[in-house]
């Protein structure tokens, strides 16, 4: 411990502990400001049309079939409240269903078959 | 002839960086065994960067810079004459003439570092590439930002204790000075932000910039593996459901008064956090103005690429194995994890405690985003939020923590400077 010559290793770490309080209350203090003139610029810039409050939708979109498809259920819910113009937390996608056939896949394949003849 | 060819390939040879690796392997403390092993780790580093994909954009320039420096005679760097008070005037100002007529290339660009120009080019460029928009539409989060820089405080006291009690040989000078502004550095590492740790650093304690630059990137290319066990530990499931009330739609009149404001707030009280706050802002003023979308493009694409080249390879040059392998480096690197870990704790814990005042409306995944690292960590918060409830959003809402955290390292960068510069 001769290596320190010119302090007391209390003093050092009272200082030290000083600092680190100073730090964390000056950090939230700047940030403390910076909220409430933000909150303070909100009042005089705020958007002048009041947004209406969305209903809480609740479409539908058919039956269940994967347990797993999070990403896709993720996925849904953004379209659906993207082309209604509502946001996502007020729409729940209860279950979907992935749909085989339909006309185009019907033509598909009268298609192939045809170019066989 | 004959002989007169093998006395010249001798001579050659013995010129050569093989030589010299070999004919001092154990000789100078080692020289050619270090070199070899700094040679290493700079191949480990590329693996990690190009392979594992860790911040390839900073983690490749610096592993080069690494490896180009360590190779013996070739000259294209001398941290000493940054550090060593042998070759600085009067122990303590760097001498101009010597660099300019002795430094070699990456000399020169690490003048970029040391004067403290381009940490500060990068956040013009972040700034021109962040929108601040989640954060004004709710402004509480902005404690979050501040919360999150707990592990930069914990960790400086840590590393305090250490050095006072002589462990790893922080402030090996013996004074309490080197003890606090090396404990500084390493605190740093915590705000998960590279060019505040390495602005920080490079003032404070720029013997240790190579590690706490390489211990910074690391982390936060791991980021997604560090956070999630904390975020699972510390809040509840039902916490985690919490689905957050959409933000409000934000005018372009307060996101052009935003960075005013912030400049304004910030440097009247941190003034040593003007270079950093102030690019930053001028960046996203730069953006939201919306009448200057030339300079947006240049700041935030071609200016932040060369700068990043030039910032990376002259880091990764300083790391030396005389400074790099030593103890100091293994406890950076410790001590590090430790400054990110409670900088996650730190945000989580006051995103439970938001949680509780608000009556349940703010999901205290989003705290973890307070460490600055953006989008990285608001992406963790959202892929954690949405293990519980796939049809939960958090992104937007983890956001706004996620750019504080930028402003709040950057204050805490002042507060540091301010104090032991």
């Amino acid at each position: 411990m001769t290596r320190y010559v010119d302090f007391e290793p209390a003093e050092v770490l009272g200082e030290g502990l000083a600092y680190t309080v100073m730090g964390i209350c000056i950090v939230f203090l700047i940030l403390i400001i910076i909220m409430f003139v933000i909150k303070a610029m909100a009042l005089f810039s705020a958007p002048a049309a009041e947004e209406k409050k969305e209903e809480p939708a609740a479409p539908v979109t058919e039956e269940v079939r994967e347990e797993d498809g999070f990403e896709l259920i993720a996925v849904i819910t953004a379209a659906v409240a993207a082309s209604m113009g509502t946001s996502a937390s007020s729409i729940r996608v209860r279950s979907y269903k992935k749909l085989d056939g339909g006309a185009w896949n019907r033509a598909g394949r009268k298609d192939l078959l045809d170019n066989r003849f | 002839m004959l002989t007169n060819l093998i006395d010249g390939f001798g001579a050659f040879f013995a010129k050569t960086g093989v030589a010299e690796i070999f004919t001092k392997l154990v000789a100078d403390d080692f020289y050619g065994l270090k070199t070899l092993v700094m040679l290493a780790i700079a191949c480990v580093l590329l693996y990690l960067a190009i392979v594992k994909k860790f911040e390839p954009l900073l983690l490749l320039p610096i592993a080069f810079g690494m490896l180009i420096a360590n190779l013996p005679l070739g000259e294209v760097m001398h941290p000493e004459f940054f550090i060593d008070p042998k070759y600085l005037i009067d122990g303590h100002d760097l001498d101009m003439n010597l660099i300019f007529h002795k430094g070699g290339l990456l000399d020169l660009l690490y003048l970029g570092v040391k004067l403290g120009i381009y940490p500060p080019l990068i956040f013009l460029g972040i700034g021109c590439m962040t929108d601040f928009g989640p954060l004004i539409s709710n402004p509480k989060s902005i404690l979050l930002g501040a919360a999150a820089q707990l592990g930069v405080f914990i960790t400086f006291i840590g590393a305090i204790v250490l050095g006072v009690f002589g462990i790893g040989g922080f402030g090996a000078d013996g004074t309490a000075e080197t003890i606090f502004k090396e404990a500084a550095s390493i605190g740093i590492i915590g705000g998960a932000d590279g060019p505040t740790a390495i602005y920080v650093t490079k003032t404070l304690a720029p013997g240790l910039l190579s590690a706490i630059a390489i211990a910074a990137y690391s982390y936060m290319a791991l980021i997604p593996i560090i956070q999630p066990p904390f975020m699972k530990m510390i809040t509840t499931k039902q916490e985690r459901q919490i689905v957050m009330e959409q933000l409000r739609p934000v005018t372009q009149k307060e996101k052009i008064l935003f960075p005013i404001i912030v400049t304004l707030v910030v440097v009247l009280i941190v003034p040593d956090a003007a270079p950093l706050v102030g690019m930053l802002m001028l960046g996203n003023l730069i953006k939201e103005s919306g009448v200057a979308d030339r300079l947006c493009k240049t700041a935030q694409n071609e200016l932040m690429n060369i700068v990043t080249i030039f910032l990376g390879i002259t880091v990764g040059a300083t790391a030396k194995a005389e400074t790099f392998l030593t103890a100091k480096t293994i406890l950076i690197i410790v001590l590090g994890l430790c400054a990110f870990c409670v900088s996650t704790i730190g945000g989580l814990l006051f995103g439970k405690i938001m949680c509780k005042v608000t009556g349940g409306k703010v999901n205290p995944l989003i705290g973890s985003a307070g460490v600055s690292a953006v989008p990285m960590a608001a992406r963790v918060s959202q892929k954690v939020g949405q293990e519980e409830n796939p049809a939960n959003f958090l992104l937007m809402h983890a956001m706004g923590p996620n750019v504080a955290g930028v402003i709040g390292s950057a204050v805490a960068a002042g507060v540091f400077l301010a104090l032991f510069a």
